[in-house]
């Protein structure tokens, strides 16, 4: 079970407000690639894992994930807190406020709300492995591609910090990957699938 | 105090994943002692000046959970 514990992981202190910017950022709250689907793939897929390692990985990087999206919240409540109707318009966030004023709801850059196909919780624990180096390298693309436009250090130092996460992620998924494959034939990872299959020579 | 519970927190979020996929590595173990020892030193000094961390600690602490600011919200 979770507890809640009353502190980011990483402190956000944004002294400048800057709506277009928080529309941006918005996709790594909601979008495909963002640490909510992330959390959801990894907190889905560790109940068909077979292993005590890759539940363990699974669980604990996924609670991490949920720390990351309330730290990527924070970033764009305090990005477009106490602005005007006004001054949102003027930073291109109407279409977002018409629905939702200055509350935080979960969906992409473009304007695509969260949704389940955006990640997979497949029940083979190589297929899911691969998916989550995937999913973390992805994560990591969209963070280099938010550096590009952010000029504001406040926003800046966060953001860096999410994006190292990732790749510390990625390093951990490989060596539960590894540390999977060890365990099964060496001579055919895929006789059987051992989060579904008997194994045949029993 | 508030910098060494984050940076100590911080610190053991990371080796917990690491022994996750090393299981009793011993200098990992080692790091994560220290680190832990270090959060919950930061955890009571923190919570003697009334900021709760979690609910439950109401129990024993005479700081107040339901508080105006949370952490979104920034500032110190």
């Amino acid at each position: 079970m979770w507890r809640y514990e009353k502190r980011l992981q990483f402190p956000v202190n944004i002294k400048e407000p800057n709506a277009k910017i928080a529309s941006y950022i918005m996709s790594q709250y909601g979008g495909p690639d963002g640490e909510i689907n992330a959390s959801l793939r990894y907190l889905s897929q560790r109940y068909s894992m077979p292993y005590g390692v890759q539940k363990a990985v699974l669980t604990d990087v996924g609670t991490e994930e949920l720390a990351h999206m309330e730290m990527i919240a924070a970033i764009i409540h305090q990005l477009t807190r106490n602005l005007s109707a006004e001054e949102l318009e003027a930073q291109g966030f109407t279409p977002y406020y018409i629905d939702h004023t200055a509350a935080i709801w979960p969906q992409a850059a473009g304007g695509v709300p969260l949704n389940a196909c955006e990640f997979q919780s497949k029940g083979d624990p190589i297929t899911d492995l691969f998916e989550n180096l995937a999913a973390e390298q992805k994560a990591r693309t969209t963070y280099d591609n938010i550096l590009r436009v952010v000029t504001d250090p406040d926003v800046i130092a966060p953001i860096r910090f999410l994006r190292e996460r990732e790749i510390v992620h990625f390093q951990r998924f490989g060596e539960a990957l590894r540390d999977l494959q060890d365990r099964l034939d060496a001579k055919n990872f895929y006789a059987f699938n051992p989060s579904f299959d008997k194994p045949k020579c029993r | 105090m508030i910098r060494q519970l984050s940076e100590a927190s911080f610190a053991m979020d990371d080796v917990l994943l690491f022994l996750d996929t090393h299981p009793g590595h011993p200098e990992a173990m080692e790091y994560l002692r220290n680190m832990a020892a270090a959060r919950k030193a930061a955890i009571q000094a923190l919570e003697k000046q009334g900021g709760l961390l979690f609910a439950e600690d109401q129990a024993f602490s005479g700081g107040s959970w339901v508080t105006e600011r949370w952490p979104w919200e920034g500032g110190c």
